[in-house]
């Protein structure tokens, strides 16, 4: 959990009166929400972390629904709510959350609450109201302005979306208050900077469509491209590629294979035109209700997967269009996932081998110095390749550690080492190791990128020292597969 | 025997001259009084390389550390003790004149010198130290002689040997040799003053690990005499390198699996490196039985002088031009193999380098120079930022990942001098450059050649993993080079080292 959050405080919070203003913030559709979260140990995948308790808000959007930013739901254990003030915590459930949009939709009991209404698109300088809640129950209002409505990095994924930073004068200590616009529901903190008073709030505008895209099951998420772009303002790149000096145009640099933009688009090509909206030579497009955005708003934020949209490009000297269907964000096809944390890693321990896929969450979860720290050449992969692989389907196999055991004698130092075959068989993904696995009932022949000779395991002895393993190291299972999504509040989500 | 660096942060131990006045330890051990006048203090002006503006040097700095007299006139010290050296004087005890002194040889890999001075006025009346015939045991005495911080006077301290074991030399970063622990004081200035027992030299003091206490890192016997015999034919080849990564053979399966009989042990060869000695003669999947007629045990320990000690403990006492004698399980039956011992000059090693002025070409106030140690250093805390990553990585798995195929070095985009030409470049620092207008780029020999190939009046350059290339419009080089260089006051564009093409 990378949240920014402090802690729960307010046990020592001093309600502040509320000022006098025209339209009080709607306070009554807003609840605590208090999580038992325990997520999966990133280096162990088949233990659990120690458990920890968050505490936040929802704000009711209909009848039995409520919305919160993912974050605060991740590796739920339990999710309860409660009135501000009141003792009785009602238990509620996870109906969608993505992580890629840091959106949760909740289902519980809603009586005596009502739903909000979603604001209108505002502009910068918009004057907003924010409301959170002190151990007692007391209310606390807060006044505020947004500064800056921009395209940015959420504070729990790598991702980026359309994010409003404002200004306030209330001491935010929990994810998802809620902030108003003249009565109105416009967004939901994800962040707030004690020393510069900012926040950072999730808009409105993504957790409408969110919440009307769960509405209409599937839930496919957030619409993406598949491909990589870089602004093009040198002159002296402009006339290399022939294009006029009129600031308007970026230049792709790598389409991701098997995405929508594979195929149709290629690295060189120049964005003119994108959905009917011009691109400027920084990525910037003018949104119709918020201004000057970065063009991953125009896909994600104002598009669904599955659309077509026409793209004017650049290429050899001049221009062309062309039609591309938008595709559904999809953690699984990436050669490296990003969003795992809230999952159970698939694992395979085979005579005290540990065996997975490579994830962003194994590496990071080495801290803020994890780019020195991990394995170079995994790290090195991971920024270079992470969302592209060779083909569909492939993944970093790797041997993270080695449990040591008499049947592994000699190997026990070796770990994050890739693998390239097991039992003689290339191996692309753990699901074809679990195959192979499955086929030779037992895996005692591992092939490295490293080593020029093979890792070797007695086979008559397998079933032993596996049995062994799971005893003396508390091994609850010695492999963890994913079926198809199963009923936990976010294997639906993350895909 | 190369190994990464370690977390321990070694430093090695000349410093800065300080001025406290401390009294001088009376000396009252008989036959020590002649051995005082041989010990010698090294005076060292040096400017140390700077690798973000290789044309210049960093400032210059004044050091001192110890030395000693041997046979044939001549002092022997610690290399970093006079590395990146522009002047050194050696000053007897007693004595208040100071002597210009010269490298005669210099081992960086095994942090060893030998200097010489011109006027012989120097040795008069002076005794050379004799070496000990073998190493002392643990707990034997060592006195420790030099010049340490804190006085201007010889310094004497006493102390145990702790332990004997392969440790970092931190002078090259990446070389591992026998080292001798004591626990007498060791501290800045020691270095390059000599350890004796039964007052014989038998190391020389070299380095200590920062934050721990006596602690005390010596270079023992048998690294200097290595050093010593190397040099005789009056060049200094340094440690061959076998090149040979291994797994042990104790795995029942592992053993199966190559066939290795019972009762024969060994280690299996599970990376041969193409810079090393062994590169086409020893392969993956050998077995390594002996060297030069010892068994290897199963985790690649020997027996010697009555010790357990690493297999690689036999390369390290060999010189280049010998050769070692290898039993190996190959092909389910025994092969011997000879492996005559050798130096390859090898550039992905990333040793740090002293004496030489760093490589470099600068155009359109981009500074390009090779990867190096020296360079990674500069980093510091930008290492965790992706493309610094990307250097750390390369520096690490050239050979592992074959990186290093068709190349002599990495060029890499150092620094950016700002100028209006390469206002939008910066986007580009401390990535690897794989070609400049299509022109692969082998090392920064190519560089300029390449820059004259600019078609349609533009110079591409590409770098390693990024798919943006950048772009400078050639055009405008030649006149915005003659600014930069005055602007900021860079004697010549370039630097390159033309023997170290050649090879």
């Amino acid at each position: 959990m990378r949240r920014l959050f402090a802690p729960l405080f307010s046990a020592l919070a001093i309600a502040i009166p509320a000022p006098a203003q025209t339209v009080s913030p709607p306070h009554q559709s807003v609840v605590e929400v208090i999580v038992t979260a325990q997520r999966f140990d990133p280096a162990v995948p088949w233990k659990k972390s120690k458990q920890e308790t968050r505490a936040g808000y929802a704000v009711v959007v209909a009848e039995g629904r409520l919305i919160t930013t993912e974050d605060l739901v991740r590796n739920a254990m339990l999710v309860e709510l409660r009135h501000p003030g009141g003792a009785t915590k009602i238990t509620a459930s996870v109906v969608e959350a993505d992580p890629r949009m840091n959106a949760a939709l909740l289902a519980a009991p809603t009586a005596g609450l009502t739903p909000v209404e979603w604001a209108d698109p505002v502009k910068p300088g918009a004057r907003i109201q924010l409301v959170q809640f002190d151990e007692a129950g007391q209310r606390q209002n807060g006044e505020g302005r947004i500064t800056g409505i921009e395209v940015a990095a959420l504070p729990s994924s790598v991702h980026s979306l359309l994010t409003f930073q404002a200004l306030t004068d209330l001491k935010l200590d929990r994810v998802g208050a809620p902030a108003f616009h003249e009565g109105r529901l416009i967004g939901l903190v994800m962040q707030y900077d004690e020393a510069s008073q900012t926040s950072v709030v999730l808009p409105a505008a993504l957790l409408k469509r969110f919440v009307e895209d769960v509405g209409h099951p599937p839930y496919r998420g957030v619409a993406v491209a598949g491909l990589m772009w870089t602004p093009l303002i040198e002159p002296v790149k402009r006339h290399y590629l022939g294009l006029p000096n009129d600031d308007r145009g970026v230049l792709i640099l790598r389409t991701i294979p098997g995405s929508s933009a594979s195929g149709v688009m290629q690295a060189g090509d120049v964005i003119l035109t994108w959905d009917g909206t011009p691109i400027d030579s920084q990525g910037y497009y003018t949104d119709p209700d918020f201004g000057r955005l970065l063009l991953v708003h125009q896909i994600s934020g104002r598009r669904h997967p599955g659309d077509t949209i026409e793209v004017t490009l650049w290429r050899n000297h001049k221009s062309e269009t062309v039609q591309l269907k938008l595709d559904a964000y999809d953690d699984s096809r990436a050669l490296i996932p990003l969003n795992t944390e809230g999952e159970q890693a698939e694992y395979l321990v085979e005579g005290g081998l540990i065996f997975r896929e490579l994830s962003a969450d194994y590496l990071l979860a080495r801290g803020p110095q994890w780019m020195i720290q991990s394995n170079a050449r995994l790290v090195t992969l991971y920024l270079t390749r992470a969302l592209a692989p060779e083909k569909p389907g492939d993944r970093i196999v790797i041997l993270s550690v080695v449990l040591p055991d008499p049947i592994n004698v000699g190997y026990q130092e070796i770990r994050d080492e890739v693998i390239l075959r097991v039992n003689g068989t290339p191996v692309a993904n753990l699901k074809e190791l679990f195959a192979i696995r499955d086929r030779d009932k037992g895996i005692t022949r591992i092939s490295t990128q490293t080593l020029g000779v093979d890792l070797v395991l007695e086979k008559t002895s397998l079933d032993e020292a596996n049995r062994r393993v799971a005893s003396i190291y508390r091994i609850p299972n010695l492999e963890h597969r994913k079926s198809s999504p199963p009923a936990g509040p976010h294997r639906a989500a993350i895909k | 025997m190369q190994m990464p660096p370690t977390l321990f942060h070694r430093v090695v131990l000349a410093v800065m001259a300080c001025s406290l006045i401390a009294a001088f330890p009376r000396l009252g051990f008989a036959g020590l009084r002649d051995l005082r006048e041989s010990i010698v203090k090294i005076h060292v002006t040096l400017q140390q390389e700077d690798f973000l503006q290789p044309w210049q040097a960093r400032s210059l700095m004044n050091s001192n550390g110890s030395g000693f007299i041997i046979k044939g006139k001549r002092i022997m010290t610690n290399a970093h003790v006079v590395s990146d050296a522009r002047f050194i004087e050696v000053q007897r005890e007693g004595d208040s004149r100071k002597y210009p002194a010269t490298v005669a040889f210099i081992a960086h890999d095994c942090d060893l010198a030998i200097l010489q001075v011109k006027d012989n006025a120097f040795f008069t009346d002076t005794l050379p130290m004799a070496f000990g015939k073998s190493l002392p045991t643990l707990n034997d005495s060592v006195l420790v002689l030099g010049y340490p911080m804190g006085g201007d006077r010889l310094s004497l301290t006493k102390g145990v040997v702790s332990r004997i074991d392969y440790s970092l030399y931190a002078h090259s970063t990446v070389d591992s040799h026998l080292v001798m622990q004591v626990d007498a004081a060791i501290n800045p200035g020691n270095s390059g003053g000599p350890v004796l027992f039964n007052n014989k030299v038998v190391a020389v003091a070299f380095q200590g690990i920062m934050g721990a206490q006596n602690l005390g890192y010596t270079i023992p016997l048998p690294v200097i005499e290595h050093f010593l015999k190397d040099i005789e034919d009056g060049t200094y080849d340094g440690y061959p390198e076998l090149g040979v990564e291994h797994l042990e053979s104790r795995n029942p399966a592992l053993r199966a699996d190559l066939g290795i009989p019972d009762g024969i042990s060994g280690v299996v060869v599970a990376y041969v490196d193409p810079f090393g000695a062994a590169a086409s003669l020893l392969k993956p999947r050998d077995v390594i039985l002996s060297i030069d007629g010892n068994t290897i045990a199963d985790d690649g320990s020997v027996g010697l002088d009555g010790n357990s000690v690493e297999y690689a403990e036999f390369i390290e006492r060999k010189q280049c031009t010998e050769k070692i004698f290898f039993t190996v399980w190959r092909d389910r039956k025994t092969a011997a193999v000879i492996v005559p011992l050798t130096r390859k000059p090898d550039p992905f090693i990333f040793r740090q380098t002293y004496d030489r002025q760093p490589e470099y070409v600068v155009t359109g106030g981009l500074v390009f120079c090779p990867l190096s140690r020296g360079y990674l250093a500069t980093l510091g805390s930008e290492l965790n930022t992706p493309a610094a990553q990307r250097l750390l990585y390369t520096s690490r798995y050239a050979k592992l990942d074959n990186l290093y195929k068709g190349r002599r070095q990495f060029v890499v985009l150092a620094g950016r001098l700002p100028h209006p030409i390469n206002t939008y470049c910066a986007t580009h620092l401390n990535q690897i450059l794989a070609s400049v207008n299509g022109q692969p780029i082998r090392d920064i020999g190519d560089l300029p050649a390449a820059l004259k190939k600019a078609t349609g009046g533009f110079i591409v350059f590409r770098f390693e993993g990024n798919d943006n290339p950048l772009i400078l419009e050639s055009g405008m080089l030649q006149k915005s080079d003659l600014e930069i260089l005055a602007q900021y006051n860079i004697p010549r564009p370039v630097h390159i080292d033309k023997q170290e093409i050649a090879q």
